[in-house]
């Protein structure tokens, strides 16, 4: 645990030490919050009802998403297929008494601390320059659901795309599959729109897969459009899959380390 | 003594795969690939024991680096057995992992946009020293390679050989009773590959620590060597003291004659082949078991005034040794 510590310690000095570059990336945030609001009032000034949202959970909706994508779909895992294909960082790893996904979870964890904090920040100043009014859970129970959920929603991705950037072990060029898997896994997750506005046949082929849990899932329950049954089932199968993603991680790690440890040079 | 390595009948073999030059050779490669089978580590075997300073000497792509990588534990083994302080290195086991450090010049473990001393707290911990212990150990080092002022600049601003140092540091810093050293001193000026030298040399003997250095620089390992294993293409060629390199390999002698008066070329050319000549002074390559007779030869008919006999330089010894391997 200590050891942990440390490589957390170690992550916030590296995030601090590019201050100016951290905050000019967080510009790109605030600018996105407006777009959206100027996007969905004009969608919205023809119907007061779409897609069995209103536009003050419409709003709250795209703004919740952000807050969601900057714990869950942001990682830093990139930099395991960098190691991986790269010369000599990885195995400086492999020599020493430190578990290589633990570290990676925990440096994705200090970056999540930090985004937390600026995204509500971001939302707050937004929300009063565009003067809404957000919709306001106050139901506990939701409140302690939706952070659950949002705790789930990261370990899954978190493991999806860590595992996606261990097939560096094989090949160098991973970087084509990620771009294309993150477009999909937004797409698919709910962060550009509600997923219920999709026909339903395709919303029921969706609820297979791990996808509407990243975002959809916990806004929805924020918004109080899940039941209690839903959410209990909802976390459920969350659960599963954050299992079923670890699970296929530690196994393509074993083989991919396997391969490397196979190979020469 | 038990020893601290010993390897037997180490094999290391790998597919590596092949590309034709060029789109064509990209587009053909999508459905057959070619490999070509390496073998980089072919039946070695030797032990090391404690407190030994082992230079491993070869040309590029001899199976030095790969040999120490096994012997980390980055590598399975082909075939073989290796043990390492007890262990099995591939199946990384933490007791051993705190016990032995591979250095490897391309390899950097810093953080590049911290001081580095953040990267050696990040350390302390992952290796689990105590606070006393790190402190000590990390005044020693600084001390040693003299870069106190350097601790708290951040790695990418730091020269090449700052950074190097700093590597070091951050690779002894939880005192290894073990230690490979890939390349050292690659791409350091003079001065620095001499600090370098020295203070491998110290950490050797201050600690009775065992250490395996490669390198492509004669210097490093004549300065600090006493026993060389030699490997070209994956197998072990000698494996002794370097001093017995020049008595088992070389076949030649030199003799450097200084004459009292100037004399003809041809007066030479009975006892050896003629290196440099110039009248008054005379390099000569004779037998080296024909020496003695060569001189004596030499003192009767010629008018000597100053004479020396050198074996060949070991450079030139080991040179040879591939070469020969070659052909």
């Amino acid at each position: 645990m200590k050891k942990l510590l440390a490589v957390l310690k170690i992550s916030f000095k590296n995030i601090f030490e590019y201050r100016i570059n951290f905050l000019l990336g967080q510009l790109r945030q605030i600018i996105l919050l407006f777009t959206l609001f100027y996007l969905w009032k004009n969608v919205f000034s023809q119907n007061s009802n779409l897609f069995g949202f209103n536009f003050r959970e419409i709003i709250t909706y795209v703004f919740l998403v952000q807050i969601i994508r900057s714990i869950a779909l942001d990682t830093r895992t990139d930099g395991i297929s960098d190691e991986i294909a790269g010369n000599g960082k990885f195995f400086s790893y492999l020599l020493r008494p430190i578990g290589y996904l633990k570290y990676w979870l925990t440096v994705d964890f200090a970056y999540k601390t930090v985004n937390i904090f600026f995204s509500f920040l971001w939302l707050f100043v937004a929300a009063k320059l565009l003067n809404i009014n957000l919709f306001m859970q106050t139901n506990y129970l939701n409140l302690a659901f939706f952070v659950i959920s949002v705790v789930f929603s990261t370990l899954i991705y978190f493991f999806i795309m860590s595992t996606t950037s261990l097939w560096a072990f094989w090949t160098p060029q991973v970087w084509g599959a990620k771009f294309a898997l993150t477009l999909l896994l937004e797409f698919t997750s709910g962060a550009f729109f509600p997923l219920n506005i999709l026909p339903t046949a395709f919303q029921h082929i969706l609820n297979l897969t791990p996808f509407p849990y990243l975002v959809y899932f916990p806004a929805s329950i924020y918004l109080g459009k899940v039941g209690f049954l839903g959410m209990i089932s909802g976390i459920l199968i969350q659960s599963m899959w954050v299992l079923i993603f670890y699970l296929l991680n530690r196994i393509i790690w074993q083989k991919g380390l396997r391969v490397y440890m196979a190979s020469g040079g | 003594m038990q020893a601290v390595i010993s390897v037997e009948n180490l094999k290391k073999y790998y597919k590596a795969y092949e590309k034709e030059p060029g789109l064509k050779g990209s587009l053909n490669s999508i459905f057959h690939r070619k490999y070509k089978n390496v073998n980089a580590v072919d039946d070695i075997s030797f032990k090391i024991n404690e407190g030994e300073l082992v230079g491993f000497i070869g040309p590029n792509g001899a199976g030095k680096t790969t040999t120490l990588k096994v012997l980390s534990g980055l590598l399975y083994p082909t075939a073989g057995k290796v043990r390492v302080l007890g262990h099995e290195p591939f199946k990384r086991e933490r007791d051993f992992q705190k016990q032995f450090s591979l250095i490897i010049s391309q390899k950097n473990q810093l953080w590049w946009d911290l001081p580095a001393i953040d990267s050696l707290i990040l350390n302390k911990e992952i290796y689990e020293i105590s606070d006393e212990k790190y402190k000590k150990t990390l005044d020693e080092l600084v001390e040693i390679l003299e870069v106190k002022d350097l601790l708290n600049m951040q790695v990418r601003k730091l020269s090449l050989g700052q950074r190097m140092k700093m590597e070091l540091i951050a690779a002894l810093i939880h005192s290894p009773k073990l230690l490979f050293l890939d390349e050292p001193t690659i791409g350091l000026d003079v001065v620095m590959q001499k600090r370098i030298r020295d203070f491998i040399k110290d950490y050797n003997q201050k600690y009775n620590s065992t250490i395996i250095l490669t390198s492509h620089y004669m210097v490093d390992v004549k300065e600090l060597c006493k026993r060389v294993v030699i490997i070209d293409k994956g197998k072990i060629l000698y494996d002794g003291f370097l001093e017995k390199i020049v008595e088992r390999f070389s076949l030649q002698r030199t003799i450097n004659l200084e004459f009292d008066e100037q004399i003809e070329k041809n007066q030479l050319e009975e006892w050896g082949k003629i290196k440099s000549f110039d009248g008054f002074n005379a390099s000569l390559e004779v037998k080296k078991d024909s020496t003695f007779r060569d001189i004596a030869g030499i003192l009767e008919k010629l008018p000597v005034r100053d004479l020396t006999v050198e074996d060949p330089p070991i450079e030139d010894i080991i040179r040879m040794v591939f070469d020969r391997e070659t052909k």
